[in-house]
């Protein structure tokens, strides 16, 4: 839709009267333009071509008719033009004009009674000014025309000259898609009202004239009518209305439907929630399995079950493998110490005590296998492994010197070779051992003793030192019966676990490190990884947490995977592998890459469940270690077994 | 469906016209077998017949299944075509002869002419003869004995080695005739329990726990001393060296639990070669007439390499069928297809190369795990385990 001001097509032609214009009318004021009412074209332009008729002017559609009179401030003063086919805002002077001509004025400002000034006399002089005869060459047609015409006619036959190429018309150029790029959306509208409900008719009255009731055949047809008209869901929703006549309104029923209908209403809402649940929308299942790498991709570990160890009377309750891997040591409840063979299964020695042995580790460095029984510890030689070792090993405990002093506490003894073939080295405490543990440069051994209730807590972490043959308290004070220490693998750290938590000590500057929050109503044992930064701690509320050391002291990760009672982790000392046995007859072996970048975090994936032994009185599984080099762990169990898991 | 077949063989004796038959897909060994007999009725007597029995080799494979499904195993579109299929004398099962009882659990055995040779974990070596008399039990070591290797035995004097867990090598010349132990030379250096020896001509190798292989000469010292250095030391794996072997004059071959195995130039003392086999190896064996090493590892499965391939595809292939650790392999000194594996699921297998899925033979006896097996003299197969017992198998 296009308009031009008046002004300027005024201007316009008053300046180029003779000139083309496009949409100028060249039909001629006189050819009425009803001729041209069913041709798409108005006259002819120079070349003979058909001047198309403007497409939007005077044949506006309604809408947008409609829109041009509620945006078009100029509207009302906007009309069309029959001989251009154009639409022209009339500019204010025409407005005055047109209202002066309305109502029989003139204008103002004209000046109607202006001095005549005659410039051209209408009177014939008679001796005119120039009476030259017109020209002889005024009559002939003009030679260089002539020429002129030729040439271009010559050019026009010669295809040199061409017709002007037909202007572009602004109108159809101004022309677009308004919607063209608008995103197609299938959101339905934002409110379709519903239809309207019908009036109720003078049927559906109370009280409806005698010509709406119904006889019983009508009421039949009508239920055979709605059999036949919907299917049994359909028909569920539907009610025949048939028309009821009372006598006044105090007389209609009250709805009969009600008190069941609202009852079902409450059954519905009865378990509906209140709160809009969000949904997540997840269309393949696996986006909710965290991305870990296949177990299948993190070989070794151990898979099947290889060898069985058997010969203890009882269940067993301690492991501990010597460094080079060749032989392994058990201790049970039988109140024996056996020393086996790894590869054949072979018991190589068996040690009888009183009590139940209930803890026992290899010396890192000398050939010494200490063993906690009762309120004892004994070092054996157990004379295995380097011939060079264990005659070390007899010349070391021979020139030991100790503190024989008579104390309460702990009493050092040393056994000769004479009187036992084997056992070195006796420290005899006033109360029983529950767990030992070797420093790894084999100097320091922790030991966790029970006190007595009339007893300190301190009293329950004592520390020998081997080469010096000393005994001491490291703790003034303790808090909470504590289950398990270990000495950090490098440093000089220790750590204790007691019931509720586990505290990190420094030995040298002898302060609290840190203490770590524990999810596990009561810790059963701890392990620190070979790197010392991460700990592992099982509880018998069947929790594993994951301590990572650098980044805080709450868990970094806990697992639920044990059904039960966790009894024991272990970290593997060369593999990235870490172990849990639980009473529930599992132990699961996991994969654990410790990154020594600070920003990766470990990557934890449990990857094998090893079952096998027995669970007797509640019991399975009670300790589990791994081969120091080969990616096997040993199990024992309360069925009086070790098994052994190979890969 | 059916398949067209041709019979061949090498056994001049029992051959065959070289038609083609066609039978059934679906025939197995038995079938094939009574094919065959069909084939050879006009040539050979009836008598013979029913005495003989018949193997068949098919693409190189024992036929242990059906013959369709043996085909299909190798290649599908082979069943198109005509298939010859090689026939050999089926022989004889092993026999169980004797079993010798120990007081202890038997670690190793070794037999050379006719005598057995045994090391116990009771400390002792045994002797026996081959027909299963007790000759002799030598004590010597003060911890159970491990490993042995026979250097000679003729006429009642024998000469041996004995490795054992109290870190010690024994060189014995031992006297029947006589009945005394002539010379006892002990060979000092391990820091761990030999696990393993490999005798050639006169130097032998020890493999031990402490990670070393060791080189000791056989050569009777000019004073005579009881004790003896070695040659040399090689720092041969990061763990256990569980078992070695030479493939020739100059080159040794160990395996060890680190999960490797590897070839030793002797000469230069250098490791010309190391297989990854990713499960620790527990024995292993050189096949004296085709030089194929055969290995027992710790997942229950054995493998067959080619040592001689510098690189590309060393492993022949596996064969599985034990259902424990196999602590022990042994090839025959004869045939270049049979070798001999002891586990610890009690059982001793006979294998052929050629059957990869199944053994032809179960050797049945044992109560408890099969420690050691030897098949050094080509009809006795000895195996030796944890139920004290040494069984003897006769083989034909």
């Amino acid at each position: 839709m296009t308009s031009v001001k008046r002004k300027d097509s005024s201007t316009s032609t008053d300046e180029t009267d003779s000139d083309e214009e496009v949409p100028s009318n060249t039909i001629g004021s006189d050819i009425p333009l009803k001729w041209y009412e069913n041709h798409d074209h108005i006259g002819y332009d120079l070349d003979a071509k058909k001047i198309l008729k403007p497409i939007s002017a005077g044949k506006t559609d309604d809408i947008d008719e409609f829109l041009e009179k509620m945006e078009n401030a100029d509207y009302w003063r906007t009309v069309y033009d029959d001989l251009t086919g154009q639409n022209i805002t009339l500019t204010n002077e025409d407005i005055s004009l047109i209202q002066q001509v309305k109502n029989a004025k003139t204008n103002p400002d004209d000046q109607v009674y202006e001095p005549w000034l005659d410039t051209f006399s209408s009177e014939v002089m008679i001796h005119p000014i120039i009476n030259t005869p017109e020209s002889k060459a005024s009559f002939i047609p003009s030679k260089w025309e002539r020429l002129k015409v030729g040439k271009y006619l010559h050019a026009i036959k010669m295809g040199w000259i061409k017709p002007v190429p037909p202007k572009e018309d602004p109108l159809l150029s101004n022309n677009y898609d308004l919607w063209s790029d608008e995103p197609k959306t299938n959101l339905p509208r934002s409110n379709i009202p519903a239809p309207k409900l019908e009036l109720p008719g003078h049927h559906e009255s109370y009280n409806p004239s005698v010509e709406y009731l119904l006889d019983d055949a009508e009421v039949e047809a009508l239920k055979t009518k709605m059999e036949s008209d919907y299917d049994e869901n359909e028909r569920q929703t539907k009610t025949i209305f048939v028309p009821k006549k009372y006598s006044s309104l105090r007389q209609v029923p009250v709805y009969d439907q009600f008190v069941y209908e609202r009852f079902q209403r409450c059954l519905d809402l009865y378990l509906c929630p209140r709160q809009k649940r969000l949904k997540a929308n997840i269309t393949n299942i696996n986006d909710l399995i965290p991305d870990k790498p296949k177990p299948q991709d993190l070989h070794p570990y151990p898979i099947v079950q290889s060898l069985i160890y058997e010969g203890h009377k009882n269940m067993i309750r301690c492991l501990t493998c010597h460094s080079t891997g060749q032989w392994l040591a058990s201790g049970s409840d039988d109140c024996t110490v056996r020393i086996w063979e790894i590869a054949t299964t072979r018991c190589m020695n068996v040690f009888q005590f009183d009590k139940p042995v209930v803890s026992l580790q290899w010396n890192p460095v000398l050939s010494l296998l200490t063993v906690a029984t009762g309120s004892q510890i004994l070092m054996i030689n157990p004379k295995l492994g380097e011939n060079a070792k264990t005659l070390f090993t007899e010349e070391f405990v021979k020139q030991l010197s100790y503190d024989a002093s008579n104390n309460d506490d702990c009493q050092w003894s040393k056994t000769s070779d004479e009187t036992d073939k084997y056992i070195r080295l006796t420290i005899t405490h006033s109360i029983p051992v529950r767990q030992i543990e070797w420093q790894a440069r084999g100097d320091y051994l922790a030991c966790v003793l029970i006190p007595r209730s009339d007893q300190s807590q301190s009293k329950s972490i004592l520390i020998h030192h081997l080469s010096k043959g000393r005994s001491q308290y490291p703790f003034k004070q303790l808090k909470g019966a504590v289950q398990n220490v270990r000495f950090h693998p490098t440093k000089p750290i220790f750590i204790i676990a007691t019931q509720h938590s586990i505290k990190i000590y420094h030995l040298l500057k002898q302060q609290l490190i840190k203490r770590l929050y524990v999810n596990t109503k009561w810790i059963s044992s701890i392990d620190i990884h070979p790197l010392g930064d991460n700990i592992l701690c099982g509880g018998y509320d069947s929790k594993i947490n994951w301590f990572d050391l650098d980044l805080s002291v709450k868990p970094y990760e806990t697992y639920r995977y044990h059904k039960r009672a966790v009894r024991c982790v272990r970290y593997h000392t060369k593999l990235p592998l870490f172990a849990s046995t639980s009473d529930d007859g599992t132990c699961i072996v996991s994969h654990c890459s410790v990154y020594s970048d600070l920003l990766k975090n470990p990557l934890i994936v449990p990857v094998k469940i090893l079952r096998g032994h027995q669970i007797i009185n509640d019991l399975s599984i009670l300790d589990c270690l791994f081969h120091p080099t080969q990616p096997w762990i040993f199990t024992s169990g309360a069925d009086s077994t070790i098994r052994l898991f190979t890969n | 469906m059916s398949i067209q077949v041709q019979f061949i063989t090498r056994l001049e004796k029992y051959s065959v016209p070289d038609t083609t038959l066609v039978i059934p897909c679906s025939s197995t060994n038995s079938q094939l077998e009574a094919i065959l007999k069909g084939l050879l009725k006009p040539t050979v007597s009836s008598n013979d017949l029913s005495r003989l029995s018949f193997d068949f080799l098919c693409l190189n494979k024992l036929v242990r299944s059906s013959l369709e499904e043996h085909i299909r195993e190798k290649d599908e579109s082979l069943l198109e075509s005509i298939i010859s299929i090689e026939y050999i004398e089926k022989f004889q099962g092993p026999e169980p002869e004797d079993v010798l009882m120990h007081d202890d659990w038997v670690s190793a055995c070794r037999s050379l002419a006719d005598s057995i040779l045994v090391a116990s974990y009771d400390t002792k070596v045994h002797l026996w003869n081959n027909q299963g008399e007790h000759i002799i039990s030598l004590p010597g070591h003060t911890a159970p004995v491990r490993s042995l290797a026979f250097i000679y035995s003729d006429e009642g004097e024998h000469e041996f080695i004995s490795g054992s867990h109290d870190q010690t090598i024994l060189i014995w010349k031992y006297d029947q005739n006589k009945n005394n132990v002539q010379s006892l030379i002990t060979c000092k250096g391990h820091q761990g329990t030999i696990e393993t020896l490999a005798l050639q001509k006169s130097v032998f190798c020890s493999g031990s726990f402490d990670k070393t292989i060791k080189l000791w000469g056989l050569e009777e010292e000019k004073e005579k001393s009881s004790t003896k250095e070695c040659r040399l030391t090689i720092n041969a794996h990061n763990e256990n060296v569980s078992s070695i072997g030479w493939t020739s004059t100059n080159e040794l071959v160990s395996g060890s639990w680190d999960q490797t195995i590897k070839l030793w130039n002797m000469d230069t003392i250098q490791s010309t070669q190391t297989f990854k086999c990713g499960k620790a190896v527990l024995s292993l064996d050189i096949s004296p007439v085709n030089g194929l090493l055969v290995c027992g590892f710790t997942d229950r499965f054995i493998r067959l390499y080619d040592t001689r391939l510098q690189e590309g595809y060393v492993l022949r292939s596996t064969f599985s069928s034990h259902s424990q650790w196999v602590s022990s392999v042994m090839w025959s000194r004869k045939s270049e297809y049979l070798f001999v594996s002891g586990s610890y699921d009690s059982l001793v297998k006979l294998w052929d190369t050629r059957s990869l899925k199944a053994p032809l033979y179960d050797l049945q006896g044992h109560e408890d795990r099969v420690l050691c097996v030897d098949w050094s003299i080509d009809e006795l197969i000895l195996s030796g385990g944890a139920d004290n017992s040494l069984k003897m198998f006769s083989f034909k």
